[in-house]
């Protein structure tokens, strides 16, 4: 039973980490690549919980399932920092942004007034016209 | 060959084309695929460590996860300037 119990978590995964090498080999965009890089450290934990049931609580099987918890931690951090890296290497400082709304203030409205001091704003993007020291987002 | 041995060298296949996207991508595609590799061989580590059943080996996987994260960092944080 045992043996069974460690063979399905072992091909579980090696499954999933094969499947994160594809996603990571046959997207595109860096973006698209970096969300297989939180699965690979599933895959791991998967093949230390594998070994741990398999040996038990030895040296080998605590070790395993450390080092497939580790991973499985780090997976978040490493796909936050690098997608930071990405956004600053692409549009340039974030701070810059920042910077400029608060040297500016909001942008006006339609009726040439201006949005009241915490006032909610729909959308995402920028309230104000990109002036020439923001960087631009490159086409892809 | 047991079922261990056997699952690392699939994963030792796996590697291929993360090294192939590293070499022949962009640098910042390069360094998804570099982390995701960094995983996959601390799996080869674990798996050849059970495997051979020398109990020793398994402080390389212990010590490839920290320090494939730490690599990844530096070079993500390189990389924002292109350094």
């Amino acid at each position: 039973m045992r043996d069974l119990v460690s063979t399905v978590l072992l091909v579980a995964g090696v499954a999933v980490l094969v499947l994160s090498v594809l996603g990571v080999t046959l997207m595109r965009d860096a973006y698209d690549r970096l969300h297989y890089v939180g699965l690979a450290g599933f895959g791991a934990l998967l093949v230390g919980v594998a070994i741990l049931v398999q040996e038990s609580w030895s040296l080998i099987g605590d070790k395993a399932l450390a080092a497939g918890a580790l991973l499985v931690l780090a997976g978040p951090v490493l796909v936050h920092t690098t997608a930071r890296s990405l956004r600053v290497h692409e549009y340039g400082s974030w701070e810059s942004g920042i910077r400029g709304y608060r040297d500016r203030g909001p942008a006006p409205d339609r009726n040439g007034g201006r949005h009241a001091p915490g006032a909610r704003t729909h959308g995402a993007g920028p309230d104000h016209p990109p002036s020439d020291d923001e960087p631009r987002r490159p086409a892809r | 060959m047991n079922k261990w041995e056997i699952a690392a060298t699939v994963l030792a296949a796996g590697t291929v084309p993360c090294l192939a996207v590293c070499a022949l991508a962009g640098a910042m595609h390069g360094l998804a695929a570099l982390e995701v590799a960094g995983v996959v061989a601390t799996a080869i580590l674990m798996l050849l460590s059970e495997g051979f059943h020398r109990q020793p080996f398994i402080d390389l996987a212990l010590v490839a996860a920290p320090l494939s994260l730490v690599g990844a960092l530096a070079f993500a944080r390189l990389m924002e300037h292109e350094l």
